[in-house]
C-alpha cells in the first residue's frame, strides 16, 4: 500500500463546509416548502437561515473555484478530448461498478493527485461543479430578492420557471447525496475515502511493477 | 577547482534557463488551462448525453459478434 496526497487543504475545507451546508439547505428548504409537515422552526426563521447558509455556500464555492483556477490542480477538471478514449475508459468503469467490484476485481482507475476522478466521476463533477451548482446558486439568489432581480426573473420566464429550476436542482442534489455516500464507501476499505477527506492522504494498492 | 567552478556556474545558468523556460511554459499554460476548465462542463454534458448511445452500441456490437461466432 502507498499513501498519496489526493485532497489539498483548501479542497478539504471547501468539501466539509459544502457537505454540512447542503444538508442544512435541504432541511431548511423542506421546511420552507412544506411548513405544515416539518415543524422544526418557523417559516420566517427557516427562510432567514436558508438565505444565510446560501451566502456562506456561495462564498465557499469561490474558495473552491479560486483554488482550482490558480493552482496546477486545475487539470483534475480538464476534459478528456479524445472521445474514443473517454468512452472506452467509461465503459470499463461501468463494467467494474456493475460486475467487477462484486467479484473482487481491481478498480481500472488508479487515482493520483492530477487524476483523482475516474472518467465517469470526472464528467459528472465537471457538470455538477461548473453547471448545476452555479445554476442552483443563481436561481437561489434571484429568489432571495425577487423585487431587486425582477428584470432577470422576467427574462428567464418568471418566478415559476426560476423556482422550478431551483427545486429540480434541489431534487438532484438530495439524490446525489445518497450516491455520493455509497461511492465514498468503495475505497480500499469502506472508511478509506472518508479518512482521506480529513487527512488529505489516501491509501492505495501499489500497481504491479511499481 | 576551476573546472568545478565552471561546471557549477554552468549548472546554475542551465538551472536558471530551465526555470525561465518552465515559468514561460507555465505562463502559456494558464489560458489553455482556463479554457479547458470552463469548456469541461459542456464537453462533460455532451459525453453524458452520448454515453447511453455508445453503451447500447457496444452491447449491440458484442451481441452481433457473439451471434456470428456461435452461428
Amino acid at each position: 500500500m502507498k499513501k498519496v496526497y489526493i485532497h489539498p487543504l483548501p479542497v478539504r475545507i471547501w468539501h466539509w463546509i459544502n457537505a454540512f451546508g447542503f444538508v442544512f439547505m435541504i432541511v431548511t428548504g423542506l421546511q420552507i416548502r412544506y411548513p405544515e409537515i416539518f415543524g422544526i422552526t418557523s417559516f420566517r426563521q427557516a427562510v432567514e437561515l436558508h438565505n444565510t447558509a446560501g451566502f456562506v455556500l456561495i462564498a465557499n464555492y469561490f474558495l473552491w473555484l479560486g483554488f482550482y483556477l490558480f493552482s496546477d490542480r486545475i487539470k483534475i477538471y480538464h476534459p478528456e478530448l479524445n472521445p474514443r478514449k473517454h468512452f472506452e475508459d467509461s465503459l470499463r468503469q461501468v463494467v467494474y461498478y456493475s460486475r467487477g467490484i462484486f467479484r473482487g476485481d481491481p478498480n481500472p482507475h488508479h487515482s493520483d493527485p492530477y487524476h483523482k476522478f475516474n472518467p465517469m466521476q470526472k464528467m459528472a463533477y465537471q457538470v455538477i461543479m461548473l453547471l448545476v451548482v452555479p445554476l442552483q446558486f443563481a436561481t437561489g439568489l434571484l429568489l432571495w430578492d425577487i423585487k431587486r432581480f425582477e428584470g432577470a426573473v422576467a427574462l428567464l420566464g418568471g418566478v415559476r420557471v426560476v423556482d422550478t429550476a431551483h427545486v429540480l436542482c434541489f431534487i438532484f442534489f438530495a439524490s446525489f447525496l445518497f450516491v455520493h455516500f455509497y461511492l465514498a464507501t468503495l475505497g480500499s476499505t469502506p472508511s478509506e475515502h472518508f479518512k482521506a477527506m480529513f487527512t488529505g492522504y489516501e491509501e492505495m494498492e501499489e500497481e504491479a511493477g511499481s | 577547482m576551476r573546472t568545478h567552478t565552471m561546471t557549477t556556474a554552468e549548472g546554475m545558468a542551465a538551472g536558471a534557463l530551465g526555470k525561465g523556460r518552465a515559468a514561460r511554459s507555465g505562463k502559456n499554460q494558464v489560458p489553455r488551462n482556463m479554457i479547458l476548465f470552463f469548456a469541461a462542463p459542456f464537453i462533460g454534458l455532451t459525453y453524458i448525453i452520448v454515453l447511453p448511445l455508445v453503451a447500447f452500441g457496444a452491447i449491440g456490437t458484442f451481441m452481433i459478434t457473439a451471434a456470428f461466432a456461435a452461428g
